[in-house]
């Protein structure tokens, strides 16, 4: 009676005692699976699953059933009697079947709403692996940022902050987290920014703007500094934002300005000067190098000291001289030079050896008294000697 | 500093006798002892307490290469003793795969527990033919982490939003529901592997207290056979096998359990 009802359920369903063992299946669960009603009775219901059902079975379900737990909607695989495993979603309850205390079990084929699982599963993998992989290349872009000696960020057409790397917290004294999402006029202060605004109005017009700065620091100290503003370009051509690049050039402009006034010594003193490099080929010359010997520089630059050369001098003296050169690194004295028309004139000279890394040879040649210093390197006294 | 008591959802019951230490295995929480507690109210203070990761946890707790592996689960049981200043006389009763955790803990501090009962004890699931049959495959486990990704990652789960993970502070902190067995599904899986692959034959001889092997007679994730190995490793231990089919007969068999844990502890006091 009990088992025509069960016939005509339009699933799978299996009635088991409470130890597990098979009181009934339908003819759907046959159907499926296989085998007839007499060969599973008495049997227990884990001859249908395969290990890993089983173990799901006596980790979750029977604890679960046996606290009186609904079980709904589980996955689980069932064997049918070809081996083949079917998967399917499981509900069982507990009731009463011909007088005894029983579970029902009904079972739900599953295998196209698994497929779709299991490719919802797969793409939820995919996205957090891909989300992981995010995560290590914005590390790595940060440590990158955070290490390079200067400022780097991204600024959007409104002008927010989309980027800041940490040199930023140094400078404006804020952290990193409060610098994104802020203006870039909260951020520069009023002055700064309307100084600025006719650079990042060309950057968002799609020009790089490179541009000197003097800025002030936290700390009242003004420093120099070089400014690249470069344009984001979206694949359609607009300007999405642009990146920055702030470098603190204080050393730099220093260096530059004791360059300049070195030049500037070098312009206009009386004296003769020229520097060769390691091989003696003059590399510079100055005004009062062409005033006393009457080569010009384009005349002088490439050629070797020997152009001013008279026949004066004997062996001794030639040697006497590298000699001092290579012992002392130095040498002074009077010597007779050649100028460009022919005359043979006497000049006080100096020659010392400069310091590495430029390895040059410095000719000072004095006037108006026409001495003249000189000094060369050991490469080139190697080579010529 | 974690309250450890609120971590592992500690529970006591009793203010007087020696300590019962409850530690239910893999899938389910402490509330799989609810049959068996109320036969020692009187005369034990009862110990119950969920793993990090399971029943009602405190899951930022959880930490996957601490519970990759058993002693994560051991330093959970020996916490929760120093945390209650325990030194010594407890009895532990552990389920399944915390059977291990509890001779895992018993080599650690073999003076903290008078003696263990172990319920469907296993060393190591998985066969190592031609000595050795755990009852599994390796590709059986491997199905068993699917079927659990099936069943855990429900809808919500898919539907929420992929966390990058940047820091700890936006680690995901899942509220577990109240219904018995839900579970944290990465906690699941991490419990699931840790249990399914660890091999503890080994650490069975260097267990020193006296064991309690508690046995189904029918239990398909623990062989028969498998009482009688960890019976002749644990020096000391009595086998019982309960004439039972399942693998939790502390649920579907309580009474055997109690009568096989009131003889047990009524002979050791004899002996001690």
């Amino acid at each position: 009676m009990h088992v025509d009802l069960l016939d005509q359920l339009p699933c799978p369903t299996l009635i088991t005692d409470e130890s597990g063992y098979i009181l009934a299946v339908n003819t759907e669960l046959l159907t499926l699976l296989g085998g007839t009603a007499e060969q599973y009775r008495q049997k227990t219901m884990e001859i249908f699953f395969p290990p890993a059902s089983q173990i799901f079975l006596q980790s979750y379900i029977w604890p679960m059933l046996l606290r009186n737990a609904p079980v709904r909607e589980i996955h689980l695989k069932i064997c049918n009697t070809q081996g083949q495993t079917i998967p399917v979603l499981l509900n069982c309850q507990r009731g009463n079947f011909a007088g005894i205390h029983s579970y029902f079990w009904a079972f739900f084929v599953s295998i196209e709403r698994n497929k779709f699982e299991q490719e919802l599963l797969n793409a939820r993998k995919r996205a957090e692996s891909l989300a992981q992989a995010l995560t290590e290349q914005k590390v790595f872009i940060k440590s990158i940022t955070d290490n390079i000696p200067g400022l780097v960020a991204y600024w959007d057409t409104n002008l927010r902050c989309h980027f800041a790397n940490k040199a930023y917290e140094d400078w404006f004294g804020k952290p990193v987290s409060a610098i994104i999402g802020s203006s870039m006029q909260e951020l520069l202060g009023e002055q700064q920014f309307s100084r600025e605004r006719s650079y990042f109005q060309a950057a968002l017009a799609g020009e790089i703007q490179i541009f000197e700065s003097e800025q002030t620091k936290l700390d009242g100290s003004v420093c120099a500094t070089l400014v690249n503003y470069l344009p984001d370009v979206n694949a359609q051509g607009q300007v999405i934002g642009f990146f920055v690049l702030v470098s603190d050039v204080t050393p730099i402009k220093t260096a530059e300005l004791e360059l300049k006034l070195a030049a500037s010594v070098f312009e206009s003193t009386v004296e003769g000067i020229l520097i060769t490099d390691a091989a003696g080929i003059m590399l510079s010359v100055n005004p009062a190098f062409t005033e006393i010997t009457g080569y010009s520089a384009a005349e002088a630059i490439g050629q070797t000291p020997l152009l001013l050369k008279s026949s004066h001098h004997n062996q001794e003296f030639h040697a006497a001289f590298w000699q001092d050169l290579r012992t002392k690194g130095k040498w002074e004295g009077e010597i007779w030079n050649r100028r460009k028309n022919g005359e043979i004139y006497l000049v006080r000279q100096s020659v010392a050896k400069t310091m590495k890394p430029y390895a040059m040879f410095q000719f000072l040649m004095t006037s108006p008294n026409f001495g003249v210093r000189m000094s060369v390197s050991d490469t080139w006294l190697s080579t010529t000697h | 500093m974690i309250n450890i008591l609120e971590r592992n959802n500690v529970h006591i019951m009793g203010d007087t006798g020696p300590f019962l230490l409850y530690a239910h295995g893999f899938g389910c929480s402490q509330q799989i002892w609810d049959r068996i507690t109320p036969a020692f109210a009187s005369t034990h203070r009862q110990l119950l307490f969920d793993f990090v990761g399971s029943g009602k946890s405190n899951l930022a707790s959880f930490n996957v290469t601490r519970y990759s592996s058993l002693q994560g689960y051991v330093q959970d049981v020996l916490d929760i003793c120093d945390a209650l200043n325990l030194e010594n006389g407890v009895t532990f009763i552990g389920h399944s795969v915390s059977a291990s955790v509890g001779l895992l803990a018993s080599i650690a501090r073999p003076e903290l527990f008078d003696r263990l009962i172990l319920i469907g004890p296993s060393p190591c699931y998985l066969n190592y033919p031609p000595d050795y049959f755990g009852g599994f495959e390796t590709e059986d486990l491997i199905d068993l982490l699917a079927l659990m990704d099936n069943n855990y990652i429900g809808w919500a789960n898919y539907l929420a939003p992929v966390i990058a993970g940047e820091s700890e502070d936006s680690a995901v902190s899942t509220e577990l529901t109240d219904s018995f067995c839900s579970t944290d599904p990465v906690a699941a899986q991490v419990f699931a592997k840790t249990t399914f692959f660890s091999d503890n034959r080994i650490d069975l001889p260097r267990v020193s207290r006296p064991c309690l092997i508690l046995q189904h007679r029918h239990d398909n994730l623990v062989p028969l056979a498998i009482g009688d190995y960890i019976h002749e490793k644990l020096q000391g231990s009595i086998l019982k096998v309960l004439d039972v089919r399942g693998h939790c007969a502390h649920m579907s068999h309580p009474s055997l359990v109690i009568e096989a844990i009131h003889e047990y502890l009524s002979t050791s006091q004899l002996c001690s």
